[in-house]
């Protein structure tokens, strides 16, 4: 028997979990309502029609339920935002009861103290905080309220108050006279901050086009840069790396069949529909599988079998990128359904990958 | 001897582990792995059951004799009061 810490744990439970095909990490898209209505948002559905599809609190918890009978130790709760579903606080408390580890992501609005008090009783093992601006105005131009104030104030009280906190940034074209604000304005809170570059195909419903707000590749690989700049990339140690994960590290070589990454290996998604999907975004027409009604397990099953059986595409066989570049059919959006590539994404992948190996070399 | 409240048991294939719940989330930090027969011996203890069924129970299991068996249950006592999930 042994006491191990936090760190090895999480490595000893993906390393088996990836092994024996267990569901150990869920991420839970509570509900695609939320009190911002961010234009760049792919996600944010307003039809009131929606409210009646959504899933209730106890519909949440049977199929969590499952899951964690399946071997579910740890979850995202999210949204829309995840706070204004109004079976949350039941569904926060069966998880901690369960002894599932929960992150949550938020846009910070509902963080007040009321909130923050409750979560103090059972804290969460993280929160994801978004960060749409740097001030009113870029607040007002991006999400469509001036909640730039209360926002701060949370993100301090959160903070304050000991909970481990990461600021996301997500970069759009409405963003973009403030981008560099906004990551210097996420700095000032000195905790860990994380700026997504690359931007997913909005859902259908909502009635938006990541083409409208999407940027060209030459900004995308500016913001990386500068966000290396402002939060340089913490690596392991070498003796730390291998101590964790074996003197193995390589990964494995591209395949005829299959994706490497956690997605229906380790880890699902359910959306706000009931929809199983490897992880969120993942486009559906590749696979998804509603638990509600054909059982978890079998639910499971399927979504695992399918990313064991994704055939990646001939283009990345013989990409000279390939030992480096992981193709992820969420970023490929609807070519990844025809097993294809999006030539903008490959293109923003291989110029990171020649920039970072000039900087090696610098 | 008996295991404290605020942990859950989780066993899945190829890993057993002992979590914190509840409000013990925030005051134990990190989790517990256990051999099968550890496993075993926590869910009998967590039944409610003595050492020395729980070691009876192990000779029912597992082919192993009641003195080994009652060394075992020891043992493996003596190791959870020690990583704090029972007194
Ligand atoms: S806060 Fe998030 S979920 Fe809400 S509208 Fe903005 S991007 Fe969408
Ligand atoms: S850059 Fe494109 S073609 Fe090359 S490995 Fe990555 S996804 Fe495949
Ligand atoms: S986003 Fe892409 S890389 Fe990440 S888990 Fe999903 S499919 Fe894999």
């Amino acid at each position: 028997m042994k006491t191990i810490t936090h760190k090895e744990f999480g490595v000893l439970l993906s390393q088996n979990s990836y092994k024996n095909d267990i569901p150990s990490s869920g991420h839970f898209e509570l509900t695609p309502l939320c009190n911002l209505d961010c234009k760049m948002c792919y996600v944010h559905l307003q039809d009131s029609s929606v409210r009646k599809k959504m899933l209730t609190g106890k519909q949440w918890i049977s199929i969590m339920e499952e899951a964690v009978n399946h071997g579910m130790t740890g979850v995202l709760l999210t949204g829309g935002e995840a706070l204004t579903h109004p079976d949350f606080w039941m569904i926060y408390e069966y998880l901690i009861q369960k002894g599932v580890e929960i992150r949550l992501k938020s846009n910070g609005i509902l963080l007040n103290k009321e909130n923050v008090e409750r979560l103090s009783k059972y804290p969460p093992a993280g929160i994801d905080i978004s960060l749409y601006g740097c001030d009113s105005e870029s607040y007002m131009t991006v999400t469509g309220k001036d909640v730039y104030d209360i926002v701060s104030e949370n993100v301090k009280r959160c903070i304050d108050t000991g909970f481990n906190i990461r600021l996301m940034i997500t970069p759009s074209a409405y963003m973009m006279p403030w981008t560099d604000r906004v990551m210097e304005y996420a700095k000032s809170f000195g905790v860990p901050v994380v700026v997504n570059t690359l931007l997913i195909d909005a859902y259908e419903e909502s009635g938006r086009e990541k083409a409208d707000f999407d940027l060209p590749v030459e900004e995308l690989l500016r913001i990386r840069k500068k966000s290396n700049e402002l939060f340089p990339p913490k690596y392991m140690p070498k003796e730390e790396e291998e101590r964790l994960y074996g003197k193995v590290t390589k990964r494995p070589d591209i395949s005829e069949k299959g994706l490497y990454c956690s997605a229906g290996r380790t880890c699902f998604a359910v959306c706000w529909d009931g929809a199983m999907l490897p992880c969120l975004s993942f486009p559906r027409d590749i696979i998804c599988k509603y638990p509600l009604v054909d059982g978890f397990e079998t639910a499971w099953k399927q979504i695992n079998q399918a990313v064991k059986n994704y055939e990646v595409p001939k283009k990345c066989h013989s990409c000279e990128y390939n030992t480096k570049c992981h193709y992820c059919p969420t970023q490929h959006g609807k070519y990844s359904s025809n097993n294809q590539c999006d030539a903008k994404v490959c293109e923003f992948w291989q110029r990171l990958y020649d920039w970072h190996d000039k900087l090696k070399e610098d | 001897m008996k295991i404290k409240e605020g942990f859950v048991l989780r066993k899945m294939p190829g890993m057993n582990m002992v979590m914190p719940i509840g409000e013990n989330i925030k005051t134990y930090k990190g989790s517990v792995m256990l051999n099968e027969t550890s496993a075993f011996i926590y869910e009998k203890l967590v039944e409610g059951k003595s050492k020395e069924e729980a070691a009876k129970a192990l000779t029912e299991e597992y082919d192993v004799d009641i003195e080994k068996a009652m060394q075992s249950v020891e043992r493996t006592c003596a190791d959870f009061i020690e990583a704090g999930i029972a007194e």
